[in-house]
């Protein structure tokens, strides 16, 4: 009976959990533009997951999928799910700056690596050329446990952007993720800074942050991310009313993706009794704490579905 | 016909400001500031330590304060010199002797740069003041060229709750400085660069803070072992109070992988930094064939040198006014970068064998030999004309290895790679050769 088996990690729940949120925020984008105009612009790799949530549930139709591993372009394109998402093969440093930025976009920078100067590089290329309207998202591994020296973690990042009296006791558990959320901000705060140095005051860019997700399929793992407007946008980015959302974070406090270990019974049945106002108490032998955890993300929860084979 | 010959050469403030101003980086300009801090606790400290002395900067886009305990300008030294453009030439002011500041300018031109207004208390054992200044008002005079206190002087007002020390605020900050300030980046550049420039004044118990956190001083160190050691030349001009004396430090660091951007000459005047990582012609990089120098590479990566030049009077220095670089047509300069490029030879031909051994040689000696040295302060340094290093291991003919390049269709490299579990091209480079030698077995 395999719904008693509990979910299996190595399909990333918490991943699938996050990319789910992140769609759900960026359907609020409708007061700057329609949202099926914006462009699209990630790492698809063999799978183009997110790709295929973002056409489906948005009907975005100029997609773009950045992809390194330029040896083998013609599977990459051989598996994209639709015939709207271009494969672009190179690095991202190469790619992004041959891309178009006239029109509005969401970038979705999904690196499986540590922070480093190269990745920052990207994030000022996106912010100094994105029209405003643009979203752009950042994942990157935060996990400092692999590491011979917790220190390791910020080595590929120059000393400069490393927040003052960073010690080792700082980078371990979620506290690397939030020394990388802060070297992210200030680059894109630096950028957006420089971009409107000339430009008048309604004019000048600003950076509404939406994502500071911490979750684990195993690696800790950030993302963070926001909404780069104009000054004088900024009643339009009010009226999206993101913060409804209950997983949009603005500042340095993060959400935490914490998929508890329920089998599949489990999760169905406690799903039956969802949403519950607050008084209420949930009739099940789970664990209170694992109640709490499923009914933060229950909406987006993976479903699963059992096959006789 | 009365004629006026007289021709109008009175400089306009606007275009004096904005020339003054255009002059430097504003990085360089807080720098400015700072050093008259510095300057400050050199007139009144006992011995060469400034423990006990501290800096405080705070910024952000409302506004810029520098505040030190650093002894304070007496308000002589503010009424004759401190607010003047340039220096009087037949000033005897108290100048410290190995001092910093004699070009008079700094202070002021920060201070321009930075905003609309500004304000200066300083309070020393004897005596307090307050310039307060709005400059558009300032400016609207064009012939006064004069500053007023707003709490004179000697023996009156002292004000009992001000400490000694001097503390210059400035609000209406310009647009662009303010968004800078209310960068953290910026905050961090400035932490950095205060760190590299006041790294002496630091090292000697100096503490500098930007927004409430402490710099760190980081001390020049060489390695230094039996096998290997730095260079290190002394030579002196002068005499008397005229004397000028200048040490040349080179060799190599320990290997970290994190910073390549740290390397190449630092060059003091009077312990204040005014090249750092210099790896430009100034320096002596690339100064042409022959010389055995070529142009800063990444590959010299461990290279570091340190030049000071010490002497009574500042004026003497080979530094420029703005403090960021040096006078190249100065004659201490120029005998001081013969002897630069002199150094840097043997240190550059030291790296290229390490660079070969490391890439195309079984031998590991020169890379031991740089892992068993420890890395010492200057001050542990003995004079040496020129660097010693360690010599490679002699090779064996046989054993001296050769590079093969070669390209082959990625689909048979991936197979092989597959089949055989290896992760790299040229591992299967290297198999498929050994594969072949032990078959084959051609000579041996």
């Amino acid at each position: 009976m395999s719904s008693h088996k509990q979910i299996n990690f190595s399909i990333r729940p918490a991943k699938s959990i996050q990319r789910k949120m992140l769609c759900e925020a960026f359907t609020r984008l409708a007061p700057f533009a329609r949202v099926s105009s914006y462009s699209y612009i990630g790492f698809g790799g063999y799978f183009f997951s997110d790709f295929s949530l973002v056409h489906r549930t948005l009907d975005i139709r100029r997609m773009t999928s950045i992809e390194q591993e330029t040896g083998d372009i013609e599977r990459f394109e051989y598996n994209r799910p639709y015939k709207c998402i271009t494969v672009e093969p190179g690095p991202s440093g190469d790619v992004l700056p041959t891309l178009s930025w006239r029109n509005k976009a969401i970038v979705w920078l999904d690196y499986d690596k540590r922070l480093c100067d190269e990745f920052l590089a990207d994030i000022r290329h996106v912010c100094s050329n994105a029209a405003p309207g643009t979203i752009l998202v950042v994942t990157v591994d935060a996990d400092s446990k692999k590491l011979e020296q917790p220190r390791d973690a910020l080595s590929k990042i120059d000393p400069k952007k490393i927040p003052a009296d960073v010690k080792d006791s700082d980078l371990s558990g979620w506290g690397l993720a939030n020394i990388y959320w802060h070297i992210i901000r200030n680059e894109i705060h630096e950028q957006a800074s420089i971009r409107g140095r000339t430009l008048s005051p309604s004019k000048k860019l600003k950076y509404r942050q939406l994502f500071n997700f911490h979750y684990s399929d195993g690696t800790k793992m950030l993302t963070t991310g926001g909404l780069l407007h104009r000054n004088s946008q900024s009643d339009k980015v009010d009226q999206c009313d993101f913060e409804e959302l209950t997983f949009v974070k603005t500042d340095s406090d993060a959400f935490l993706i914490d998929v508890p270990n329920l089998t599949l019974k489990e999760a169905r049945s406690l799903q039956s009794q969802l949403p519950r106002t607050a008084k209420q108490r949930l009739t099940t032998p789970i664990p209170h704490d694992d109640v709490r955890r499923f009914s933060e993300v229950y909406r987006y929860f993976p479903t699963f579905v059992e096959a006789e084979i | 016909m009365v004629e006026d010959s007289t021709i109008q050469a009175l400089p306009s403030k606007e275009f004096f400001i904005s020339m003054l101003v255009r002059d430097i980086e504003l990085f360089d300009a807080i720098t400015d500031l700072a050093d008259n801090s510095v300057e400050g606790a050199m007139r009144v400290r006992r011995g060469k330590s400034y423990r006990g002395y501290e800096i405080r900067v705070e910024v952000d886009a409302e506004r810029f304060e520098i505040s030190d305990n650093c002894g304070g300008i007496p308000v002589d030294l503010a009424r004759d010199y401190a607010f003047r453009f340039g220096r009087p030439a037949k000033y005897k002011g108290p100048a410290p002797d190995y001092g910093w500041g004699q070009f008079g300018v700094g202070m002021k031109r920060a201070l321009f740069k930075i905003g609309t207004s500004f304000v200066v208390k300083s309070k020393t054992r004897d005596s307090y003041f307050e310039v307060k200044v709005d400059v558009a008002q300032w400016k609207k005079n064009p012939n006064d060229w004069t500053f007023r206190f707003t709490t004179p002087s000697e023996g009156d007002g002292i004000s009992g709750k001000a400490k000694i020390g001097t503390t210059i605020a400035v609000t209406g900050i310009y647009d662009s400085i303010a968004d800078d300030f209310s960068l953290e980046n910026f905050r961090g550049g400035l932490r950095s660069r205060l760190a590299e420039r006041l790294e002496q004044p630091m090292s000697l118990g100096l503490e500098v803070r930007v927004n409430g956190k402490r710099l760190e001083a980081k001390k020049p160190k060489l390695l230094q072992s039996s096998v290997l050691k730095p260079a290190y030349r002394r030579l002196s001009a002068g005499k008397g109070r005229k004397r000028i004396e200048t040490s040349i430090y080179a060799g190599i660091t320990a290997p970290d992988p994190g910073n390549p951007d740290t390397a190449g000459w630092y060059v003091y005047c009077n312990g204040r930094v005014v090249l750092a990582a210099d790896q430009t012609n100034v320096t002596g990089w690339g100064s042409g064939r022959g010389s055995g120098v070529p142009k800063y590479h990444n590959q010299y990566a461990l290279f570091r040198g340190y030049v000071f030049f010490d002497a009574i009077l500042p004026s003497l220095l080979p530094w420029k006014t703005t403090k960021t670089g040096v006078d190249e047509n100065s004659p201490q300069w120029v005998v001081a970068r013969q002897q630069m490029v002199e150094q840097m030879a043997p240190i550059i031909t030291f790296l290229n064998k390490l660079d070969r051994e490391r890439n195309e040689s079984p031998d590991t000696t020169l890379e031991t030999a740089i892992s068993k040295a420890q890395l010492v302060q200057l001050a542990s340094v003995s004079e040496c004309q020129t660097a010693i290093f360690p010599v490679n291991g002699r090779v064996r003919a046989r054993d001296a290895l050769a590079r093969i390049s070669y390209q082959k269709p990625r689909a048979q490299v991936e197979r092989i790679k597959s089949q055989l579990d290896l992760d790299t091209n040229p591992e299967v480079g290297g198999y498929t050769f050994d594969y072949y030698w032990k078959r084959e077995s051609p000579g041996e």
